[in-house]
């Protein structure tokens, strides 16, 4: 008569690792609430320019500077982990020898940076006539 | 032969966790600090450069609409399994049917938004 | 005054008991013991009921996984002095049917591998017959697939994955990593065959990349990226298969 031992629900507690897996999970959240917060944004801007300044004046608020710093913290965790991990999905092998894995990573850290300075170029720059 | 269609859910949830790995960051920074402590320049955001730039340009829009739409997929995904990792398998359809459900309806609310500008 | 450790084993004898215990031997701490040693002396010298599954004591057979201190290792590879003084519990792999003591029942791990076809296979007609000689591959081609063959069917990736803790019907990492290495064979031509039970119901998309799988595997298998890159062929084929019906693969 075999034994099957039950799994806590706090099985994600007991160890480092796995719960540093459902903190990486759950920034899933702060990337959707973020979202959620961009949407908002330009659904003032459609509403026309005061709904829009309102907008602005929350973002400047304590709140939304709270919320923004801890999701800033989610959504990063998020980035590391997520360029740790395409490296495991995206192997190429030239001959015999594998594509280090920290080139892949590389070319990705390469690439935000790249998207980043051209958000902010693009944001926070008026070169472009309004 | 049964064959699953997670390869669709997959590929949108990559597709919208590449995005947020990518494009959150400085976004966030910008939305929550540069403006809100007044580092940027005065009208960088301002009403009449923004709405021009969003209205006037179907490329804009669609960017803005794959920035947005693209990470609630990501989370939909996730979510779904880390609530099914958390001991919820049982109902394992119905978070499906939640979690997809909710970034259908958000993407629809969000091309209607892009639309109205 | 000898060194000595203690030793919290987990026991369970079906014809006595209907629950679990744990049962604590002090047995001699020594510079060059591992885990393994001790659980023999606890047999040899303080208990002989005590089952458990060993081998080769050099880390190839893959026989002696157990949770030690709540984490998968091979019990011969675990020594003595990663712990000392503190006490080590001992129990069976997480995740499986207890039979007896420390011995799991590997029924559910050994199906799991022959589901997943893990022989060369060739189309109708395109067996190479013995007196042409061997199917011939380069070292490139090798070493596409060589990581995956590294498996010693040790079970430890089972027994640190959530998801199979939580779903005995996983198919698991080491039967994926196992189906991955014929499929990336280049003699091999089972892929699509395979596809169905490794992208099927209980296959590649149940794993949310954990990744404790490859983390606690002793020989590198890394059967984690084994399951990340077949959901990425498993994509593309999906795609293909939607927008070119026609096209053949292997």
């Amino acid at each position: 008569m075999s034994y099957m031992r039950k799994v806590p629900n706090t099985w994600w507690l007991q160890r480092r690792p796995y719960f540093l897996f459902i903190v990486r999970e759950l920034t899933s959240v702060a990337v959707a609430g973020y979202c959620a917060f961009l949407l908002y944004l330009l659904y003032a801007l459609g509403e026309g320019p005061e709904a829009y300044a309102a907008a602005i004046r929350m973002m400047a608020s304590p709140t939304s500077t709270a919320l923004h710093a801890v999701g800033l913290l989610l959504v990063l965790y998020h980035t590391i982990t997520w360029f740790s991990a395409t490296p495991k999905v995206l192997v190429f092998h030239i001959g015999e020898e594998r594509v280090p894995a920290v080139l892949i990573a590389g070319a990705h850290y390469a690439g935000w940076l790249i998207v980043s300075a051209f958000v902010a170029w693009i944001l926070l720059t008026t070169g472009t006539p309004g | 032969m049964a064959k699953s269609n997670e390869p669709i859910a997959w590929s949108l949830f990559s597709a919208g966790g590449m995005i947020a790995a990518l494009f959150l960051p400085i976004s966030m920074v910008i939305t929550g600090f540069v403006v809100a402590q007044g580092f940027a320049p005065a009208d960088a955001l301002s009403y009449d450069r923004v709405h021009a730039a969003v209205s006037g340009s179907f490329v804009v829009k669609l960017v803005l609409f794959a920035v947005i739409a693209l990470p609630f997929f990501h989370w939909a995904h996730r979510f779904k399994f880390t609530l099914v990792d958390l001991g919820l398998r049982k109902i394992s359809l119905l978070l499906a049917i939640a979690c997809y459900g909710s970034a259908v309806a958000a993407t629809a609310i969000t091309a209607v938004v892009l639309w109205r500008i | 005054m000898a060194k000595t450790m203690e030793l919290e084993i987990f026991r369970y004898r079906p014809e006595i008991e209907s629950e679990p215990t744990l049962q604590s031997y002090e047995v001699p701490y020594n510079e060059e013991w591992v885990v393994l040693d001790a659980i023999n002396y606890i047999k040899d010298e303080i208990d002989g009921t005590i089952s458990y599954r060993w081998s080769c004591r050099m880390g190839v057979c893959g026989s002696c996984g157990m949770m030690v201190n709540r984490i998968p290792r091979l019990t011969c590879a675990a020594f003595l002095k990663e712990y000392y003084p503190k006490k080590i519990r001992v129990e069976p792999l997480d995740g499986f049917p207890v039979e007896r003591d420390l011995v799991t029942d590997m029924d559910v791990f050994v199906s799991k591998l022959t589901s997943v076809s893990p022989w060369i296979i060739r189309n109708e007609g395109e067996e190479k017959p013995v007196e042409e000689g061997t199917y011939l591959q380069t070292p490139s081609e090798l070493a596409e697939y060589k990581q995956y063959s590294m498996c010693i069917n040790c079970m430890l990736c089972y027994a640190a994955c959530p998801v199979f803790a939580l779903d005995i019907d996983f198919l698991g990492p080491a039967a994926i990593a196992l189906g991955q290495r014929y499929n990336l064979d280049s003699r091999d031509q089972g892929r699509d065959e395979r596809q169905e039970v490794i992208a099927g119901h209980d296959g590649i998309w149940h794993c949310t990349f954990v990744g404790e799988c490859s983390v606690v595997c002793p020989k590198d298998v890394d059967p984690a990226g084994a399951i990340q890159r077949a959901k990425l062929s498993s994509t593309a084929d999906y795609f293909k298969d939607l927008l070119i019906p026609w096209g053949r693969r292997k």
